[in-house]
């Protein structure tokens, strides 16, 4: 969210690559390496072109044990 | 798809034509925007002088690729492994994404990754290095997905913007690219290779 500088509210299944100004591409790197750094994971590069939503995301981040 | 050499997610790289040569690729080159963290690219380019590039390549201590969209085979930016040194087994990565509405994508990631599987496994190249400038944040982020290690800079070597600017000097050895691709370390006797 802090990345994105969005709401909690806004997270959810709409939430799409290039739907918001600041999920563009660097926008998306940004958030790869926030999220491999919190939670101490590094996606595989397929896994980081193939996150392209929120809903997508959450299902990546499952196989790197990280659940919500 | 035409004539692929590798094929992504969302791209694939093979290598260029005589119509890539004749299309938007030298528009790119001139472009202020493009080129601006290009480091000798100052000067217009032009069909001709693009032609004439095009007709240069074959040179094996190059390999450059176009990288064309695989759902329209638009042809939308060039990726290069330049000054291969085929007895240290080293070579230095560029990737330009010229066609201005698809930097907005995850193509330089995917043309990127391409890239950087060709030097290590199908060129069994060892060490890829690369620069760019400081300020450059795209880059910077690539070279953080793709665990390069910055090994050094130049102090305020490039004028961008009409500001001096630092170049980041980079590298990535094979082990390194084997941690964020594990799948593609193939050992020889398990690949049948």
């Amino acid at each position: 969210m802090e990345n994105f500088s969005i709401d909690e509210s806004a997270l959810g299944d709409k939430l799409e690559y290039n739907t918001i100004p600041s999920w563009d591409s660097i926008g998306h790197m940004a958030m790869i390496a926030e999220l491999e750094d919190a939670f101490d994971i590094m996606l595989e590069t397929d896994d980081i072109i193939d996150f392209s939503s929120y809903k997508k995301g959450l299902e990546l981040l499952a196989k790197y044990g990280v659940e919500f | 798809m035409y004539n692929p050499y590798m094929i992504g997610k969302n791209v694939y790289l093979r290598h260029p034509t005589e119509e890539d040569a004749l299309g938007r690729w030298h528009e790119w080159f001139s472009d202020e925007e493009t080129c601006k963290y290009i480091g000798d690219r100052f000067w217009p380019n032009s069909k001709e002088a693009q032609l004439d590039f095009w007709k240069s390549l074959k040179d094996r201590s190059r390999l450059v690729l176009s990288i064309v969209t695989i759902e329209d085979d638009k042809h939308i930016g060039v990726a290069s492994l330049s000054s291969i040194n085929w007895v240290h087994r080293y070579a230095e990565l560029t990737t330009v994404i010229g066609e201005k509405e698809y930097r907005k994508g995850v193509y330089a990631i995917d043309a990127c990754s391409m890239v950087l599987k060709i030097a290590f496994i199908r060129l069994n190249l060892r060490i890829v290095k690369g620069s760019r400038a400081k300020s450059n944040k795209a880059a910077e982020y690539i070279d953080r997905l793709f665990n390069y290690t910055v090994v050094g800079e130049y102090k305020n070597l490039m004028c961008i913007d009409g500001k001096y600017d630092d170049v980041v000097l980079v590298m990535l050895d094979k082990e390194s690219w084997l941690k964020r691709n594990p799948e593609d370390n193939l050992v020889p006797n398990e690949s049948g290779i």
